[in-house]
């Protein structure tokens, strides 16, 4: 758990746009993890952590489309079973000239993945950053291995594109 | 925009925004840092408390031994017994045992007057 805590926390961060969110709920994903798997092999925690960290962050994606009646009146008008609350999470508003002004390399790739698609940027971080495997990422997403390369895909090209007009 | 920038990789790209995440890790302030580590402890306190391998095949081991005690003292203890009966039983059943117990005045004085005579 200690190698992976702090990436976690960044990931929930990203997707939270909060501080005390994200570090609710990787407590809570922590929490669950050490009750229910403690007994699984090493190996398998960083993937079922980030499985129920996953779930959490669209649990609460989709609590807060609940309370939001243009959100549910969104939902209504989408197949209920297709319905992806991350999809329809909030992006990061700022257009490309908010780049400018961001000088830090940090800065400028947390804008970045902010502002891409939720989906997207699962893929990415999951993908890139935590160096999982299609199969493992499909998992954690809960979706096909072709989402995961399509969404990883268009991040990588997302990225590429915005670093290429922007710095 | 310089070339280099146009002429971006996939793989740089990548790269780039790896190295970058790895620094917004590394700049993580103290007091989320620890809160952090709180949350781990605190789930850690909380996992249950289960027996080991190793104690589990010591418990086992055990309590085959003992019950393989049992099994041997019993078996033993049966074979006594039996031997024990088989002698009661020839004891009993033998006639001229019984007949020296019933006739043993006589038998007494048949030896006394052999001494004698």
């Amino acid at each position: 758990m200690i190698s992976v805590e702090r990436r976690a926390f960044r990931m929930a961060e990203m997707s939270m746009r909060n501080r005390e969110d994200a570090l609710d709920i990787v407590q809570d994903a922590m929490m669950q993890l050490a009750s229910k798997y403690a007994n699984k092999p090493a190996e398998q925690w960083a993937p079922l952590f980030y499985r129920i960290l996953n779930n959490r962050i669209m649990d609460f994606h989709r609590r807060n489309t609940t309370q939001s009646r243009w959100r549910v009146w969104f939902a209504k008008n989408d197949d209920e079973e297709g319905y992806d609350p991350l999809e329809h999470a909030a992006n990061e508003s700022l257009g490309p000239s908010d780049m400018v002004d961001l000088e830090d390399s940090v800065e400028r790739v947390d804008h970045l993945l902010k502002k891409m698609s939720p989906r997207q940027r699962q893929a990415f971080l999951l993908r890139a950053w935590e160096g999982m495997d299609v199969a493992e990422t499909a998992k954690i997403m809960k979706c096909s291995k072709g989402s995961v390369k399509t969404h990883y895909s268009r991040a990588v090209h997302f990225l590429r594109e915005q670093l290429q007009e922007n710095l | 925009m310089s070339t280099e920038n146009r002429n971006l990789t996939d793989e740089n790209v990548v790269s780039n925004v790896c190295d970058a995440l790895d620094d917004s890790v590394n700049r993580i302030d103290a007091e989320t840092s620890q809160r952090i580590v709180a949350a781990r402890q605190a789930a850690l306190a909380k996992t249950p408390k289960r027996f080991s391998m190793p104690k589990i095949f010591a418990a086992t081991a055990t309590a085959l031994s003992i019950f393989i005690a049992v099994i041997v003292v019993n078996t033993q203890l049966n074979q006594n017994l039996e031997t024990e009966s088989v002698e009661a039983i020839e004891l009993i059943a033998s006639q001229d045992t019984i007949e020296l117990y019933e006739e043993l005045e006589f038998y007494t004085w048949l030896v006394e007057e052999d001494v004698t005579g």
